[in-house]
């Protein structure tokens, strides 16, 4: 009898631990549980097994360093938008932005204040030597004065990475803001005159004894293939303006020698009166064309393919039909 | 006699061509747009007006003055610039704004397009003689008409009370029956 009452007991006993033990885990499992409901997991693990989480949304993560790291904030550029300045001179942008050093501005590294401009596929664009604007407590301006250039690609992606570090090495970083640059388009081009040797009434294919005339892309937006053109028209006497030196007789090519520049059923341009005639193959990209190795550049050559026979000795213009223009696309 | 004659013809046009195409023609200049993600300028239906700043500049070493012309080749009907000329005159090293203003039509609708394309090119002074040659270029730019994105409200994120009122009523279950089955065995 006493056995049986003592097992009884042990079973009971038993079954207490049991249930102790079932409230335990899902006490546990509750507490555990919460943690990756508030993070999102359930939801991210549902939306990727159903495919409906297919929108994101971004996620800013502030992480805050106790240790007394200055921090960056309130950087800006003065303008909404930067309009470059053209070849060849650089454009000087100014950037500002203010730090918070816990242990005050006398703590900040001046020295080590900085401006990154970076843009996918762009050099970097930088002033590592800020000036301090003011500075009082625990806060400091600077001034930053960044350099761009005329081929420095336009967009609204241009991210200002601002920076500086405390006397003790601990670094405060604010990439948060963006710059844009506008486009520009332009071109110059050399020499100043194009001279022709010798031309005789009824020559052919003479080409210009001082070309290519050289296009350099002063802007820096890209110009693409067969953007080059020529608006051309004809000369027409001043004296007898029944004679013309026909725009059709001249041709234009990016390729020299052999005359090829005058071979019209090749590679070489017919022009046509009075209409914008793409020099095939030309291509204008950006660059800096100072370089002078072909970047930011594009040649072309010029050919006189006939002078009609017919021809008199007299003054030949452009007053009558308007000028001859290059234009880019 | 025939001969000798086109000799002299010879003679004049050589003179004569290397006469005309002795000319200076060099010119340069730029123009700063805003930026436009391929080349497209979204605007709402709302946006009755838009106004765009482009920027002249006589750069590449310029040391004379350059007079611009600016026409609109296309989008007419909806682009006009607001400044008293269609000709800037531009010195070296000097940026000059030119006002382009867009005026949506009553009836616009969304997803309708307009091509706009502006011609600025140099304004050569014809002399008698001159082989004029100047530069130009174009701009060219679609005016989208689109749908006014208004930002959407967070939705209220009901995963996290659902879950843990789940859980609270499986608890509350568990709890019950455990419950029970005490007083069963009790009795």
């Amino acid at each position: 009898m006493f056995k049986k009452s003592k097992f009884l007991s042990l079973i009971k006993m038993k079954k207490s631990v049991k249930i102790k033990s079932v409230v335990m885990i899902l006490l546990i499992s509750f507490i555990l549980i919460i943690p990756l409901i508030s993070a999102g997991f359930f939801e991210s693990t549902w939306n990727k097994i159903t495919g409906m989480g297919s929108s994101t949304s971004p996620v800013t993560l502030n992480i805050s360093v106790t240790s007394g790291a200055p921090t960056v904030y309130a950087v800006y550029n003065l303008s909404s938008a930067i309009t470059l300045t053209d070849a060849p001179s650089p454009t000087f942008i100014i950037i500002n932005f203010s730090v918070t050093d816990p242990d005050g501005a006398a703590n900040l590294n001046n020295a080590s204040a900085a401006i990154n401009l970076t843009k996918a596929g762009e050099e970097l664009r930088y002033n590592s030597s800020c000036a301090v604007k003011n500075y009082g407590g625990n806060y400091a301006n600077y001034t930053c004065n960044v350099t761009l250039w005329w081929w420095d690609a336009s967009g609204v992606d241009w991210k200002i990475y601002a920076n500086i570090s405390d006397l003790g090495g601990n670094i405060g970083v604010n990439g948060s803001n963006f710059v844009t640059v506008n486009t520009l388009t332009g071109f110059v081009m050399s020499p100043s005159a194009l001279t022709f040797a010798t031309l005789v009434a009824g020559a052919t294919n003479q080409t210009s004894a001082n070309d290519p005339l050289i296009l350099n892309n002063t802007g820096n937006y890209d110009i693409t293939t067969n953007n080059v053109k020529i608006n051309s028209t004809d000369l027409v006497g001043e004296t007898n303006p029944s004679k013309f030196l026909w725009a059709s007789n001249f041709s234009a090519s990016i390729y020299t020698g052999g005359n090829i520049e005058c071979n019209i059923t090749a590679s070489a341009t017919q022009m046509v009166n009075m209409s914008d005639t793409a020099v095939a193959n030309t291509i204008l990209s950006a660059g800096n064309y100072t370089i002078n190795d072909g970047t930011g550049q594009e040649n072309v050559y010029v050919c006189l393919r006939k002078i009609g026979v017919e021809l008199t000795q007299q003054q030949y213009s452009t007053n009558q039909f308007g000028s001859w223009s290059v234009k880019i696309v | 006699m025939k001969n000798n004659r086109n000799t002299c013809n010879k003679v004049y046009v050589s003179l004569a061509m290397l006469l005309l195409l002795g000319i200076s023609f060099v010119s340069a200049f730029s123009v700063s747009s805003p930026y436009m993600a391929n080349k497209e300028l979204n605007i709402f239906p709302d946006s009755k007006i838009t106004d765009l700043e482009f920027v002249l500049q006589n750069g590449g070493g310029a040391t004379e003055d350059v007079i611009i012309r600016v026409n609109i080749l296309e989008g007419s009907e909806i682009t006009n610039i607001t400044n008293d000329n269609n000709l800037y005159t531009v010195s070296p090293g000097a940026q000059v704004p030119v006002n382009l203003r867009i005026t949506l039509p009553e009836n616009v609708m969304i997803g309708n397009t307009y091509n706009v394309r502006l011609e600025f090119s140099t304004v050569t002074l014809g002399q008698s003689g001159e082989f004029g040659f100047g530069t130009g270029q174009e701009q060219s730019f679609k005016v989208v008409i689109v749908k006014e994105v208004v930002p959407e409200k967070p939705k209220p994120n009901l995963l996290l009370p659902l879950i843990i009122g789940i859980l609270l009523i499986l608890f509350i279950i568990v709890m019950f029956l455990l419950r029970r089955k005490q007083k069963l065995s009790k009795k």
